[in-house]
């Protein structure tokens, strides 16, 4: 007797009529039947091993499954590594700052600029709260911000010259070099005041006291009494062109340095990857700008030796003049940069230099035509000029603009004349270690001191502002001052409305402060002044979730307005790399999944059409139509699971025996990304489910309409077939 | 033939449910085609607009003044002399306008936000600037001295709104002399794309001349602009090279032309050891240089989206040709049995693959070019997608042209789809057809 749905049926392909009744097995009534679904999976499973055609099915699952899971481990690593180096490039695992500002806090700044955040009240009291709370290890006052140094003029080195050797002591050689800079400087003035003479080409004066100033200047300097007493008093006279004429010939290229300003103290103690490359670290209470080793060698690099520089590591990597036109445009610049480079030469860097050349070239001749003759490259003379440049010509040359020890202007629009220049001392070269080489972005930052930061965007300090009230109220003033300059207060008190007061006309603050700003600080000036955010590093084994909740309940408990985020919002566009590199593996996955489907779908339903005879064979031994097609969609469960599983399996494997302990990264530029030299694709309990259940709902979704198209035959039409 | 085409024909009304299946595969990719080409087009047109109405003329004669060779201003210390040069070389239907450039920082309260900066006559250009379109307030109010214009994108970061007094202060390059000038908020102009981030500050050409400090007569830049519709006659890099040569000839200094945008050329002049007066002739490409990435980028998202389409299309009908050359055994033993030769077989799977995919080509197309131009300027855009499309609203920009190309394309591939199932129920052995009757 057939039991609808109560037995197991061996089919092979070729199957007829006959053989399958024989092959019906089912047990008596009285016995338990077998669970429907093992039964269906059993003929399934028989099924599929007999149709090595279905097998395409299942190789499609694994073959997706497998790309999908090598996607995923790469895309972990990549995610994993750019989280890593977020966080250990300063934006720390949390970062904290005032709930009530606009804005959130970002590390990596974007074209707008920072964001408007709030001063942390009493930060050191805040710090001291949080430390407390379980997991956390440092808290690291931060501060970002935009700001630039100009290049400086062909004047300035000339006149940094002529200061040097003016400084040793008097010696019948010193008085011989210095009579021909003055000769070299007198020559380059008279260029200047002939220069100035255009101005009015295109230029109305802008106010007629300074235009007289300016003009009195230059007529002084192309006095011959001027020269008398500049070779009597050289240091005078070199402060004099220095404050009156050399801001007249203009500051040149301006670079821009994006910072990063905290306690120099503390930051490389909590971010381990931070090393010094030269110079020192500012000594405690000292203000001071480090610079980012890539930013240095970029930008502060004479351009010809940084253009010699990466010519030899394109040659390093094979390419030649012969064959590779970005090599011929960078050898055509190094000529491009000559005048700039003749211009900041000094009377007696040329003239040593002359010797120099005509020594490696065989003749001698003026400076220009040397130098245009050694810097005219190819593949043959390239590796011999370049070992030259390095060991003869490089020592006679300013290499760098700016060394360690050296002040640099630093500009930002912040303050009230739209323009704040704070004079900082360069300490030192800094590189995250193992964060991409000098051309990886952490490494083209600048680092500075809260202090200086805090001066570049023209905030006070609210013991500053408390100051300013006592003494107003100490005039007798009815109301507040309220400046009307906001740039002048801290953001705190931005909040509060602005009461219609007198206006009262702001002063710059370079001026309020004197000529010059404070070198040093002291802690509660860094610490307490006026903090705006601060990178919470968490030990190892913290969870930053778990932190982050028990920060929030610290808050509420206390009533401290404080508030975090993670790395990725910290991380800003950076982090949003990674976001967009998900979507793009996700729309792969997605156009995998429409390929995948089409191709099983049509697969499968070719088979159906083959196995009519066999349907129709099953519907006659008494099968229902929802049984042959559940029987159909378990094949297709089958194929799924067992090509997921394959997939699974193979992705895993060959990340083990291909990968092993990671993947070496070169490229420098990658490295951030990969969170070091080494990245490690990563596989999760979760994305392995997610793969392997996404592939298998896909192969059953395939198999969905050759299912019910297969199971759709009438029994007798089916019958009518020949199987084939 | 008239009958194999009519034979294929009822095979597909036929089996009119895998038809229909097919045909809205085909019709999908075709109308996809001319849809992604169609925002191509409609991109790489606002960005024209958005660049030639704002930071370009088609053609530029802009000025580079240095006092000193470390200092640089964007100017031409009198713009007379080269307007004579360049007048009589100007185009039908085009004339030169008198625009001003260079970078500025606008404060109010504490926030600054630096950025590029034009200038325009208001008066000269009147009927031409209604391109420029304004959130709030008129453009025609630039005309009274000392005001502004911001971006929505400026006027958002510093909290500026219309009748606020801000601050514009003058970045010269390469100088440490800093002007400021207080001017007026007169009106704020309406997103456009990028433009409203790094180039967002209008005012007049003598509000510029104020801040710089540039003498009565000095100019930035003459810019070519032209009606609308003769813009595409405009051969631009012919034109700039008998520009260059003409100012050369009458005593200018022109400096070579180099495919970047007038920003990005100032930094590297600072190198140079030159003082005076440069001119330099650039085309609107030129100046939208540093915006090609989208345009680019779309073009190449385009074609990567046709191959995957037509890829799909490939796949789609293969396979399903092949199921149906498969279920069609009987149909095609039939065929055979009466006479019909295998070429004839083949030609007849090939014309229904042929049928299949032009009809569903031309009605996606059709379909589509409806579509785009029923949605264009409908579809409000979100704000990342305003800044790299330089439109509110998406722009598409349907061509017949782009059409027929999709049709063309997803036609080839429905029937290159064909050629191996056709070849196969052709050479079906005659047995097996026979028998399945």
């Amino acid at each position: 007797m057939l039991v609808p749905g109560c037995f197991s049926i061996v089919l092979t392909p070729r199957m007829n009529v006959e053989r399958a009744r024989q092959s019906l097995v089912c047990s008596p009534p009285s016995t338990q039947c077998e669970e429907p679904l093992v039964t269906f999976a059993s003929l399934a499973l028989q099924s599929v091993r007999s149709r090595p055609r279905s097998w395409i099915v299942g190789f499609l699952a694994a073959g997706s499954a497998l790309l999908l899971t090598l996607g995923v481990a790469f895309l972990e690593g990549v995610s994993d590594g750019t989280r890593r180096s977020l966080i250990e490039s300063g934006t720390g695992h949390l970062q904290l700052y005032h709930s009530k500002s606009e804005g959130v806090p970002t590390v990596v700044l974007d074209h707008g600029g920072a964001s408007e955040l709030q001063p942390l009240p009493d930060f050191p009291a805040i710090e001291a709260k949080l430390k407390a709370v379980e997991g956390v290890q440092e808290v690291v006052p931060l501060e970002v911000g935009w700001g630039w140094v100009f290049r400086g003029n062909y004047l300035d080195e000339k006149l940094a010259a002529a200061r040097s050797v003016a400084r040793e002591p008097p010696s019948a050689s010193r008085d011989a070099r210095l009579e021909r800079l003055a000769t070299d400087l007198e020559r380059t003035l008279r260029d200047v005041v002939k220069d100035d003479g255009r101005r009015t080409e295109a230029f109305a004066f802008l106010k007629e006291d300074e235009a007289r100033e300016d003009r009195r200047a230059l007529d002084e300097v192309g006095t011959p009494e001027f020269w008398t007493r500049f070779r009597a008093e050289p240091l005078q006279a070199l402060e004099y062109l220095e404050n009156r004429v050399a801001r007249q010939v203009g500051e040149g290229e301006s670079i821009d340095v994006e910072f990063l300003a905290s306690d120099l103290e503390q930051f490389p103690r909590a971010f381990p990857r931070f090393e010094l490359v030269s110079g020192s670290l500012p000594p405690p209470g000292q203000r001071g700008l480090l610079l980012g080793q890539g930013l240095y060698e970029q930008n502060f690099k004479l351009p010809v030796a940084a253009l010699l520089d990466e010519l030899q590591v394109e040659r390093q990597r094979g390419s030649t003049f012969a064959a590779d036109e970005s090599l011929r445009t960078r050898a055509a610049r190094c000529l491009a940069e000559l005048p700039d480079l003749l211009a900041r030469l000094d009377a007696e860097r040329s003239v040593k230099l002359v010797e120099v050349l005509a020594k490696l070239l065989g003749h001698t001749g003026e400076v220009e035509p040397l130098l245009r003759e050694f810097l005219t490259l190819d593949d043959a003379n390239f590796d011999t000029r370049f070992a030259q440049f390095q060991g003869e010509l490089a020592p006679l040359l300013p290499l760098y603009r700016v060394r360690p020890g050296d002040t640099l202007v630093m500009m930002s629009a912040f303050g009230s004349l739209g323009r704040i220049g704070v004079p900082v001392k360069v300490w030192g070269t800094f590189r995250f270690a193992g964060l991409g080489g000098d051309s990886s972005r952490v490494n083209t930052l600048g680092m500075v001191d809260l202090v200086t930061a805090r001066y570049l965007s023209g905030r006070r300090t609210q013991a500053e502002v408390d100051e300013v009230r006592r003494d107003v109220e100490a005039l007798g003033l009815a109301k507040p001052l309220q400046p009307v300059d906001m740039a002048l207060q801290p953001a705190i008190l931005v909040e509060e409305p602005v009461a219609n007061v007198e206006a009262v006309v702001p002063e710059a603050p370079s001026e309020k402060r004197g000529p010059a700003w404070p070198e040093t600080f002291t802690q509660a000036e860094q610490r307490g002044g006026s903090v705006l955010q601060a990178a919470l590093v968490l030990s190892p084994d913290a969870k930053p979730e778990l932190v982050a909740a028990s920060i929030d309940a610290l808050a509420a408990e206390a009533g401290l307005p404080i508030a975090t985020v993670d790395w990725s919002v910290a991380g800003g566009m950076l982090a949003g790399v990674v976001g967009i590199a998900q979507v793009v593996l996700v729309a792969i996955a997605v156009l995998m999944s429409f390929f995948v489907v089409l191709v099983s779908a049509s697969t499968l339903l070719l088979l159906a059409r083959e196995r009519v005879g066999e349907v129709g064979t099953m519907r006659a031994v008494g099968m229902q139509r929802r049984e042959v097609f559940q029987t159909l969609l378990v094949e297709g469960l089958v194929l799924g699971i067992t090509g997921a599983g394959l997939g699974l399996g193979l992705g895993a494997l060959l990340l083990k025996l291909l990968v092993g302990d990671g993947v070496g990264i070169h490229d420098e530029s990658l490295q951030f990304y990969m969170g070091g030299t080494v990245l490690r694709p990563h596989l999760s309990t979760g994305n392995v489910l997610a793969v392997g259940l996404g592939v298998v709902v896909v192969v059953v979704a395939a198999a969905l309409v050759p299912a019910w198209r297969g199971s759709s035959v009438s029994p007798a039409v089916a019958m009518l077939k020949r199987e084939d | 033939m008239p009958v194999l085409f009519q034979m294929a024909l009822r095979n597909l009304f036929a089996h009119r449910e895998r038809m229909l299946l097919l045909f809205s595969v085909v019709a999908a990719a075709s109308g996809v085609l001319v849809l992604s080409m169609a925002l191509t087009a409609g991109v790489a047109s606002a960005h024209r607009e958005a660049i030639t109405t704002f930071l370009s003329g088609e053609l530029n004669v802009g000025g580079y003044f240095k006092v000193h060779p470390d200092s640089i201003s964007p100017v031409m210390g009198s713009a007379g002399p080269v307007r004579e040069v360049v007048a009589p070389l100007v185009p039908a239907d085009c004339h030169l306008r008198e625009r001003g450039r260079g970078r500025a920082t606008v404060g109010f309260s504490r926030r600054r936000f630096s950025s590029y900066l034009v200038s325009l006559d208001v008066a000269a250009e009147q009927g031409a600037l209604s391109t420029l379109r304004m959130k709030e307030g008129s453009l025609s109010a630039l005309s009274r001295p000392r005001t502004v214009v911001l971006s929505t994108t400026m006027a958002e970061r510093l909290q500026v709104g219309m009748g606020d007094v801000a601050t514009l202060f003058a970045e010269s390059v390469g100088t440490l002399r800093r002007n400021a000038l207080d001017v007026e908020v007169v009106a704020i102009m309406e997103r456009a794309g990028l433009l409203g981030g790094s180039s967002g500050i209008l005012v007049s050409n003598d509000t510029l001349r104020e801040l710089e400090g540039y003498r009565p007569g000095a100019a930035g830049v003459l810019q070519l602009a032209c009606a609308s519709g003769s813009t595409g006659m405009l051969d631009v890099d012919a034109l700039g090279d008998s520009w260059r040569e003409a100012l050369r000839t009458a005593g200018f200094e022109v400096l070579p032309a180099l495919h970047e945008a007038y920003g990005d050329k100032l930094s590297p002049m600072l190198r140079e050891g030159w003082r005076g007066q440069r001119l330099d002739v650039s085309t609107w490409q030129d100046e939208s240089a540093f915006l090609s990435f989208v345009t680019d980028g779309l073009g190449a998202l385009t074609v990567l989206l046709g191959l995957v389409v037509l890829g799909v299309v490939l796949v789609g009908i293969f396979m399903a040709q092949s199921v149906a050359v498969r279920e069609r055994t009987r149909e095609i033993g039939t065929l055979r049995a009466m006479g019909m030769q295998r070429p004839r077989v083949a030609v007849l799977f090939m014309l229904e693959g042929l049928l299949l995919g032009f009809v569903g080509a031309v009605t996606g197309a059709v379909v589509a070019l409806g579509l785009g131009t029923l949605l264009h300027g409908r579809v409000p855009l979100p704000e990342p997608l305003i800044d790299l499309f330089f439109s509110t609203h998406l722009p598409l920009e349907p061509s017949v042209g782009s059409a027929v190309v999709a049709v063309v394309l997803v036609t080839c591939c429905a029937v290159l789809a064909v050629v191996v199932p056709s070849l196969r129920a052709a050479w079906l052995s005659p047995r097996s057809a026979m028998e399945s009757l």
